[in-house]
């Protein structure tokens, strides 16, 4: 029989002594559980406008197939109104748009008017700023509360997607360059992607620290290009050829924990880690429909339909840390997309669901 | 499986070696149908414009102005919470000069991706498909991005999208031998262009006689709330659109003969069209 050495023994009791040490001093739970309790549903459709109340500080922006309002946590519609063109909106303020509009006026949340903005074009308004892209295509300028231009940049090409966090705003253009603009229109760098045969950005997304911008470059194939702004230069961090060969723009959405590129790809989900440069496909046969992400979690209903599957209408909320938490299916609607969603870190966790005409709102608690 | 694949590759090189011999200098209107709604000049002046804003007809649709491959497709937003892009909708196309055209305001599309000759349908205009519809067309230059003039690169001389005269009428109405006094109707005016702030449409025409031009007549329609009128007095229209309008020419030289007069009528962007009219008599040789 063979005998054991004492230093082997010596080893292996030192790393038994150990991890019962850690086990008992680092004590983790092994998931958190987060406990879902529905709060109310309202019908906005049937909404009395005498119950407008003007006293509310916290408020959710819903847009539903036909109709935009702003809701409390507690259920008050602070206002609801039919949307017959677009809309674009944040937490504080919204503005309807159309076509052919040569102006738009941003409206509070109770649908009284702020100010109005003498350009014609698609507002994207993000926290208390404003920001107008052109009707040419090829202009983007900012404008302050009380409208008074603040700054504008032409770029003789085509935007194709625009990011906007905190006070700087990354823009990407048709003829390959993605431009990161700072809070007084400067510019901050200016990117050329030289690889793709085509030219061309067709989406960005900029992390909320603006530590990481990402990029869609080229068509057959398209490369993710994910840069780090530093202070004195950008870099390129990572480049990857994505999967499948599509011909539309490719929205991409950075996650709050900075890290975390959500995308939706050729009727699958993808999750990029800027950290580990690695890119995970969450789902197959999806679509997302849409998206809301907090500090902690992303909200995102997606639509699957397979041979296989039940096709439907998916609800799935993801922990930022702990990956996927709960997955519900919402019942099918004749409405083109008329699915909304808002999350909300509170505490509690708020998420708002908009369906149709429907507004349902839960609450969840993490245990 | 590994046959099919080089099927399939050698299909799409034949494809687009068969079309882009003629793509270099094969430019077409981008529509089948079409009215031009502004001149590349008003682009300069308002910000909003970077191409030419054309309406094609209810049966009309956009067709791709040159051969290439469909780089870029965004369809309209289906989704009411989805957020704006800079353009509505648009397919952007390469060619192989490097030159890529947009047509945005898109509608239905009937193409997404893949090689495309010269004249193929690509879509529709945004809109109610009973009417006519709106988009726009820009030439993106190959080099630093700028845009290029749309009507200094389609072609200017086509009949098919000059100002139509569909139809003219001619008739004698007093002949001697010194000469003639003629009338002449012309039928369904169409496709001039709005070049200018006043919404006037200045227009020219004259006619060839015995090989001969005559002097240059200009005139010119103004557009009040969708409507045209002429703005000189001696000439009629009937219409609120201008499908007839009569002019009195003369005294012409009077050729023994002579049966026929020929009409070109063009716009002030350098379009034009020619019409033959048979010269009826009303009145015989004095």
């Amino acid at each position: 029989m063979r005998r054991i050495s004492k230093r082997t023994v010596g080893i292996y009791t030192a790393l038994l002594f150990f991890s019962l040490l850690y086990v008992l001093l680092v004590p983790q739970p092994t998931t958190d559980e987060l406990l879902i309790a529905p709060r109310w549903s309202r019908d906005v459709a049937s909404f009395d406008v005498t119950k407008i109340s003007r006293n509310e500080e916290q408020v959710m922006a819903f847009r539903l197939a036909n109709h935009f309002g702003y809701v409390t946590p507690e259920g008050i519609i602070t206002h609801v109104e039919p949307v017959p063109f677009h809309v674009s909106y944040s937490e504080s303020r919204f503005a309807n748009y159309s076509q052919g509009s040569s102006g738009i006026t941003i409206r509070d949340i109770y649908g009284d008017p702020l100010q109005n903005i003498t350009q014609r074009g698609y507002p994207r308004l993000k926290d208390e700023r404003i920001v107008m892209l052109a009707a040419n295509g090829d202009t983007i300028s900012e404008w302050d509360s009380s409208g008074k231009l603040k700054w504008r940049r032409e770029h003789h090409a085509i935007i194709s997607d625009a990011a906007l966090r905190g006070n700087h705003t990354l823009i990407g253009l048709l003829d390959g360059r993605a431009i990161l603009i700072n809070e007084d229109g400067s510019l901050n760098f200016e990117y050329q992607d030289t690889h793709p045969e085509q030219q061309m950005v067709i989406g960005v997304a900029l992390s909320n620290d603006r530590r990481f911008s990402a990029l869609a470059s080229g068509v057959n194939p398209t490369y993710l290009v994910v840069l780090e702004n530093r202070i004195a230069s950008t870099q390129e961090v990572a480049r990857l050829i994505l999967p499948h060969r599509i011909h539309h723009l490719q929205p991409l959405h950075f996650l709050s924990d900075n890290n975390s590129l959500l995308f939706e790809r050729g009727g699958s989900l993808y999750y990029f880690d800027t950290e580990n440069i690695t890119l995970n496909e969450l789902q197959r046969n999806v679509r997302l429909l849409h998206i809301s992400h907090s500090n902690c979690c992303a909200a995102f209903i997606s639509s699957s339909s397979t041979l296989e599957q039940h096709s439907g209408i998916i609800l799935q909320l993801l922990h930022l840390r702990l990956g996927p938490m709960f997955q519900v299916q919402l019942p099918a609607s004749h409405q083109p997309q008329p699915y909304f969603i808002a999350i909300s870190d509170g505490p509690p966790l708020a998420i708002l669901i908009g369906f149709e005409q429907s507004l349902n709102y839960i609450e969840g608690v993490w245990e | 499986m590994r046959c099919t694949r080089w099927a399939a590759t050698l299909l799409g090189v034949l494809t687009i070696a068969l079309g882009y011999p003629n793509s270099l200098e094969a430019w077409s209107w981008p529509a089948r149908f079409p009215r031009l709604l502004n001149s590349f000049a008003e682009v300069v002046e308002e910000d909003w414009l970077r191409g030419v804003r054309i309406l094609h007809s209810a049966e009309g649709y956009v067709q791709s102005a040159n051969s290439g491959s469909i780089l870029i497709v965004q369809p309209p937003l289906l989704s009411p919470i989805t957020p704006p892009h800079a353009l509505d909708s648009f397919v952007l196309i390469g060619h192989l000069d490097g030159t890529r055209t947009l047509y945005s305001n898109m509608g239905l599309l009937y193409r997404t991706s893949g090689a495309i000759l010269e004249g193929v349908p690509i879509g529709e205009a945004a809109g109610p498909p009973e009417s006519a519809r709106e988009f726009e067309f820009r030439i993106l230059d190959s080099g630093n991005g700028g845009y290029l003039n749309p009507l200094l690169i389609l072609p200017r001389d086509t009949d098919l999208f000059s100002p139509i005269v569909r139809e003219i009428s001619v008739q004698r109405l007093h002949s001697t031998t010194l000469g003639e006094q003629i009338t002449v109707d012309i039928t369904a005016l169409d496709r001039l262009t709005i070049g200018n702030p006043l919404r006037i449409m200045p227009f020219y025409w004259s006619i060839e006689y015995e090989g001969r031009r005559s002097s240059i007549f200009l005139d010119a329609f103004r557009e009040r709330q969708g409507h045209l009128t002429l703005l000189s007095s001696d000439r009629r229209i009937e219409d609120s659109i201008p499908r007839l309008w009569r002019a009195r020419l003369g005294p012409l030289p009077y050729v023994e003969g002579k049966e026929s007069i020929r009409v070109i009528v063009g716009d002030h962007i350098g379009r034009y069209s020619i019409r033959s009219g048979k010269i009826e008599s009303q009145a015989e040789l004095e």
